[in-house]
């Protein structure tokens, strides 16, 4: 046995170090940097002058417990445990061990019968989490043959038109067979939610055996992923109604899952991402308090998605981080003071990118892993890989195969499940957790003083104005060579770029089109007026609509004959020309 | 060259909400020195083609991640050419296959950028493309 191993003391734990311990080792630095480095240095410089993260923080060659004792770590009040507060080693008390993370494929195109297969071989393969890719027109509320849909359907997704296109896939797949099905749906909650409700009857499937998930995060679309289609009071109506129906009807789904994600890859910054989106969440649930629920009935039923892309140990650090802040500020805010309450848990989810090129795209395998692998360490509970040839196009049958596979491996080889936290303690990656934390409370109380909530934030452009920021600055790095890509401007390549991105048959546009006429023709056409004008009087006494919605969906009212009736009611966003 | 700025539309075509790469050329190209005007999402070639006109720019820049560029973009050249305004130099840029590439050029559009592009290049082609308009439009 390597001799390191066995005089090597893991634990790191600052409380136990006393003043004059970590004198000693600020001593013994000053002379290591002094005596050891700068010499070193003077013959082998350094490869950049300065070493930093996307965030800003400058990397230092070590980290000590000096570090740890500048920044007051304590380890009870800073890392405690699994499953209790701060939370930061993770949202349950035995994580992995009893626990594998959801596997998440995100997948679909063209129309249902196409897309059908590939959903029953993810299945097979082993996906526990199927996520439901939507073609623009669907997300956004228009049919296959509103003339908004022309060239767009079929092509980020699969077209969905009425419940008829869920029955088809779903022709063989079974909900309790499978751990969760997701529905993005952030600007048509309502419905993302009434297709799991209306497919669970069908199939037979009680709402406990099962678990709908929904992003319903509606917020982030005004600033970062632009699907929004109703004013944003409306929109955040319709995202509320879905949660108060789970609430009440289905409380272990998780009908919101609040997303950093889209903010980050806008320019904002991991940290100011999460601080974001933290203050979207407020809006959530400052509306169902309104409407009479408790906090800890709400935050339960909400998942996180957190994001960075950039350095591996921000990865770990930032769910450690996010779950420690998330509980300060709720019991802050919400005058939350039992450390039991569910309220105070955020339960991470993460899409995993690592900067993924379009130039030899099967690197971003190891991107993708690497990225899966931080955030799985850092304590994420549900992990989504992307697909290597993300960057082409929508993703083949194979990436879909590597990116369950990878998740799997790392589930389950390789020794990354058998504890939980494994970084706790180092002295980088807790520097850099409270640093992140840091980060993340004074951006949510920056914008929570100055804007009072994220609406107005938005409304002011202040989020916007970050985000614009930051894309700018990764531009620029990337131009000067700060942020390097193998194969790209490191190493460029001598390939050729990649060819053979998915093509739509356009067959199957008219496939799509001719079955929605088919279903048109053959409904209930008195119950169909009857259910929608059931939901037009619904929404304007301000009532929930989700069951309206369930009721059009069995009738087969198109997706959307549903968000004309909201259309009519609420009025639309118009989009921002600012830059 | 002209005392007056370039003048250029940055534009978003169809239901496509990924506009992180249509800001940052926007930014770029006003940082070179350009006059930049932005659409914001969900146009259609149409309402492109009437602002790029009314607005009098000399490029259209289209970012597209939908997968629908061979339906819009071909509309745009076509539009344009209607409405004789071909003179306006069109570019574009995105998720773009590049088998797809060759024929985005042979119906006229200057050049496609995909992601991994530098905006030194999208400027210094942006300026190529007004002196080619200047020059068609002293020929005229």
């Amino acid at each position: 046995m390597d001799e390191r191993d066995m005089t090597n003391n893991t634990t790191n734990d600052t409380t136990n170090n006393t003043t004059n311990d970590i004198k000693s080792v600020k001593d013994a630095a000053a002379k290591w940097e002094k005596e050891k480095r700068q010499p070193f240095i003077s013959e082998r410089p350094e490869r950049r002058s300065l070493y930093k993260n996307d965030l800003g923080h400058e990397i230092k060659p070590v980290y000590t417990p000096a570090d740890l004792a500048e920044r007051g770590f304590d380890y009870e009040k800073d890392c405690g445990f699994p499953g209790q507060p701060p939370y930061t080693r993770g949202a349950w008390a035995n994580m992995n061990r009893s626990d594998h993370a959801y596997i998440g494929c995100y997948s679909g195109f063209g129309d249902a019968e196409e897309t059908k297969p590939r959903y029953e071989k993810v299945v097979k393969w082993g996906c526990t989490k199927l996520e439901m890719a939507w073609d623009l027109p669907t997300q956004i509320g228009y049919d296959s043959d509103h003339i908004m849909a022309t060239g767009e359907v079929g092509r980020t997704g699969v077209a969905v038109d009425t419940f008829k296109d869920i029955e088809i896939m779903f022709e063989n797949i079974r909900l309790d067979q499978i751990k969760a099905l997701q529905l993005l749906a952030n600007s048509i909650g309502p419905i993302g939610l009434g297709i799991q409700i209306a497919l669970a009857r069908k199939q037979g499937v009680k709402f406990s055996a099962m678990q709908g998930f929904l992003q319903n995060d509606v917020l982030k679309e005004y600033c970062a992923r632009g699907t929004y289609i109703f004013p944003v009071n409306s929109a955040v109506k319709l995202s509320c109604d879905v949660v108060e129906w789970c609430i009440n009807n289905a409380p272990n789904w998780k009908p919101l899952c609040i997303c950093a994600n889209h903010l980050n890859a806008a320019g904002a910054g991991s940290h100011n991402a999460i601080a974001f989106a933290m203050c979207n969440a407020f809006v959530y649930i400052d509306e169902l308090i309104a409407r009479g629920y408790k906090i800890e009935e709400i935050v339960p039923l909400m998942r996180f998605l957190v994001d960075e892309r950039e350095d591996f140990f921000v990865m770990v650090a930032l769910p450690r981080a996010a779950r420690k802040v998330w509980e300060q500020q709720v019991g802050k805010r919400y005058g939350v003071t039992d450390p039991n309450s569910p309220a105070l848990r955020y339960d991470v989810s993460t899409y995993s990118h690592g900067g993924e090129t379009l130039t030899e795209p099967i690197n971003n395998i190891l991107r993708i892993g690497f990225s899966a692998l931080g955030y799985y360490l850092g304590g994420s509970t549900y992990i989504y890989c992307a697909g290597y040839d993300e960057a082409m196009g929508l993703t083949s049958e194979t990436t879909c195969k590597v990116a369950i596979r990878t998740n799997q491996i790392i589930n389950n080889e390789l020794g990354f499940s058998k504890t939980i936290d494994p970084f706790a303690g180092s002295y980088f990656v807790e520097s850099l957790t409270m640093d992140i934390a840091n980060d993340i409370t004074k951006q949510v109380d920056y914008v929570m003083k100055n804007y009072g909530d994220a609406k107005n934030a938005m409304d002011k452009g202040y989020f916007q104005g970050v985000m614009s920021q930051g894309s700018v600055r990764r531009q620029a790095e990337f131009e000067n060579g700060e942020r390097q890509f193998v194969s790209l401007n490191l190493f460029p390549t001598d390939e050729q770029l990649p060819t053979g991105a998915y093509r739509m048959d356009p067959a199957v546009e008219k496939r799509q089109l001719a079955r929605l006429a088919a279903v048109k023709k053959s409904r209930d056409q008195a119950r169909v007026k009857a259910c929608l004008d059931n939901l037009r009087e619904i929404a304007q006494t301000n009532r929930n609509t989700v069951d309206a919605v369930v009721d059009c969906l069995e009738a087969y009212c198109t997706l959307g004959e549903i968000c004309d009736v909201w259309r009519g009611v609420y009025g639309e966003f118009q989009t921002l020309t600012t830059f | 060259m002209s005392g007056g700025k370039i003048r250029v539309l940055i534009a978003k075509v169809g239901l496509d909400g990924h506009d992180v790469g249509a800001k940052v050329v926007a930014r770029g190209l006003a940082d070179a020195g350009m006059e930049v005007i932005y659409t914001g999402l969900r146009q259609t070639p149409q309402t492109v083609v009437k602002i790029a006109v009314q607005e009098d720019v000399d490029i259209i820049g289209i970012s597209l991640l939908s997968g629908s560029h061979m339906v819009f973009i071909p509309e745009v050249i076509r539009l344009l050419k209607e409405n004789k305004a071909d003179d306006i130099g069109v570019f574009c840029g995105g998720v773009i296959p590049v088998e797809d590439i060759t024929e985005l050029k042979k119906i006229g559009v200057k050049d496609v950028f995909l992601t991994g592009s530098n905006m030194k290049d999208v400027a210094a082609r942006a300026r190529e493309i007004y002196a080619e308009r200047q020059e068609l439009r002293h020929a005229r």
